[in-house]
């Protein structure tokens, strides 16, 4: 079994890099999930590609952690399985504070507007992006 | 002071699973270190060991920080952080010989779970 890992500091650019992946990249899947972004303790995103299964995860600052602990645990307690992890730039600062905010629909509409404007030209430029 | 890896496990280290032996059932004994987003990474790895395909009667994820007192965490932090080696190491085995007994009552609770808890990770 093959699991493949998209990690970043708040989640947003991995969940970005994750739907690439798996050919799901849209606007409206991408919002969809973003939303979840703030549960920092779990993965957001996990779904079978093919043969891999893809997660996507918020690792925060110390992610060298993360990128230590899984392949390890792999290694000790699945040693048939695989583990690759890839950590994704670039994030959008105060992602987590915007989230929480437009989940209680304090933000006001055109602010919004503009700052998922925004997100989404800084994830849709990263490398190999189909609309 | 004499307890294998004690105080010994550098930054670049943060994260290595380490096997320290089998307790009296033959089950394997591990201990993983995860730095200041231990609460956050032991809830991922906790789910990721449930995607690895083991079922939550298998295995026992437990956070031991709760039992660490102010007098481990300041020799540990000398020691690790100012290189005060000599003086943190000593200050942290004092302190969990202090709280030794919030240790054994975290084993022994373990030991009679029967399942994985969320109460475990936190």
């Amino acid at each position: 079994m093959r699991y493949r890992v998209f990690h970043s500091r708040t989640g947003a650019a991995a969940l970005a890099a994750a739907l690439r992946y798996t050919e799901e990249f849209s606007r409206e899947a991408y919002f969809r999930l973003v939303r979840e972004l703030p549960k920092t303790k779990q993965f957001v995103l996990c779904q079978q590609f093919h043969d891999e299964t893809v997660l996507v995860v918020a690792s925060g600052h110390e992610y060298g952690v993360l990128e230590h602990a899984l392949p390890c645990l792999v290694e000790e307690l699945r040693p048939n399985s695989a583990v690759v992890l890839t950590h994704c730039h670039p994030e959008l600062r105060h992602l987590g504070s915007r989230l929480w905010l437009a989940k209680r629909h304090l933000l006001p509409g055109l602010v919004l507007r503009f700052w998922e404007g925004q997100l989404w030209n800084l994830v849709s430029r990263q490398e190999g992006v189909r609309h | 002071m004499a307890v294998p890896r004690f105080d010994q496990t550098p930054n670049s280290e943060v994260g290595n699973l380490f096997f320290m032996g089998r307790d009296e059932q033959g089950n394997n004994v591990y201990i993983i270190g995860l730095g200041s987003q231990h609460r956050a990474f032991s809830h991922i790895i906790d789910q990721f060991l449930k995607l690895l395909g083991f079922q939550a009667e298998e295995y026992r994820l437990v956070n031991c920080l709760p039992c660490v007192n102010l007098t481990t965490r300041i020799g540990g932090y000398s020691s690790r952080s100012l290189g005060l080696v000599w003086f943190g190491r000593r200050l942290a085995a004092w302190g969990v010989r202090q709280s030794l007994q919030s240790y054994v009552r975290l084993v022994d609770r373990v030991r009679a779970s029967t399942t994985q808890q969320p109460a475990f990770l936190d």
